[in-house]
């Protein structure tokens, strides 16, 4: 949870944003980069029903416990990352959220962890969204496969990703936003270019 | 490539995996109470199998938990899977 003045996008070698003016007039794809949201990273012990329906009832709802899968309440999503491990996406400033929730640990085991810089956050979508990310992942992508609001952790050109995919903005449209470990970032969004030249690419303005 | 069932993520394919060699290897309670052949066997010596082969694997780009496999090293066939500390399918059968 930076101060937003001194956060620097994990992107910033790129110049993304000088990019929007090059936009295709039919892109096929999208990219954009989802700016400073407030990551945590939450264990708890398999066990402990209780911590976890505290922290469920704080964050507003329960956290999912099936394999795959995102909660979404507020504003705030929560993923699926392991039996006992989750990831907790907030709008940047969400400031008294950790304080929340640790609250309702109250002393007890668990682990709350700021991840917010660790992570470069590209969004991606489009009619040929899929087809992209298909060129270098292993999972099974389809709309009857990966629903909307499903997330997975999964290998994506050579990078650890989690893989989330949001509501569709269009009938033949899909969106997706992949979580990469910040020093990939740069790599993964010029892969993600390449692959989708074929395609037509516009970059939006930074979110 | 191996498509292998992790018990919490479902079916991945084989490269989100690393495989950790033999499983239900027990560390000896008392190390100082074995001779050097008994520690070298426990330290070194896997059984290698031809046939079904019990085995820790761990989902390294996907949930990160270590979990058990059972897997026959000639076909590559996967029998069954079942998380760290849990008895496996066929022991739970044979009342083990």
């Amino acid at each position: 949870m930076t101060d937003r003045s001194f956060a620097q996008s994990p992107l910033a070698a790129l110049h993304i944003d000088g990019r929007v003016a090059d936009a295709s007039a039919n892109p096929g794809v999208r990219l954009q980069e989802r700016r400073f949201p407030d990551l945590l990273n939450l264990r708890i012990a398999v066990a402990d029903h209780a911590i976890r329906q505290a922290v469920g009832q704080a964050l507003g709802g329960v956290l999912p416990h099936q394999a795959n899968t995102t909660s979404e309440a507020g504003g705030v999503v929560v993923c699926w990352l392991g039996p006992d491990e989750w990831l907790i996406i907030a709008p940047h400033g969400s400031d008294s959220l950790a304080y929340q929730l640790d609250a309702a640990i109250g002393g007890q085991h668990a682990a709350l962890t700021d991840i917010s810089d660790a992570r470069a956050v590209i969004r991606l979508s489009g009619r040929h969204a899929r087809e992209v990310l298909e060129k270098g992942c292993d999972l099974d992508l389809h709309a009857k496969i990966f629903a909307i609001g499903d997330c997975a952790q999964s290998g994506l050109a050579q990078a650890a990703v989690l893989l989330r995919r949001l509501a569709d903005p269009a009938p033949d449209e899909t969106t997706w936003e992949i979580y990469v470990e910040r020093s990939f970032g740069t790599y993964l969004w010029m892969w993600l270019e390449d692959a989708a030249l074929e395609y037509e690419l516009a970059v939006e303005i930074s979110d | 490539m191996l498509l292998i069932p992790c018990p919490w993520c479902g079916a991945r394919a084989e490269k989100e995996f690393k495989p950790g060699g033999e499983a239900g290897i027990v560390r000896p309670l008392d190390p100082d109470a074995l001779d050097d052949a008994a520690w070298a066997d426990y330290l070194f010596n896997r059984a290698n199998p031809k046939g079904w082969h019990r085995e820790r694997w761990i989902h390294a780009l996907g949930c990160r938990r270590w979990f058990n496999v059972e897997r026959h090293t000639a076909t590559h066939e996967i029998r069954a899977t079942w998380p760290m500390g849990e008895t496996s399918p066929d022991d739970v059968e044979r009342g083990k």
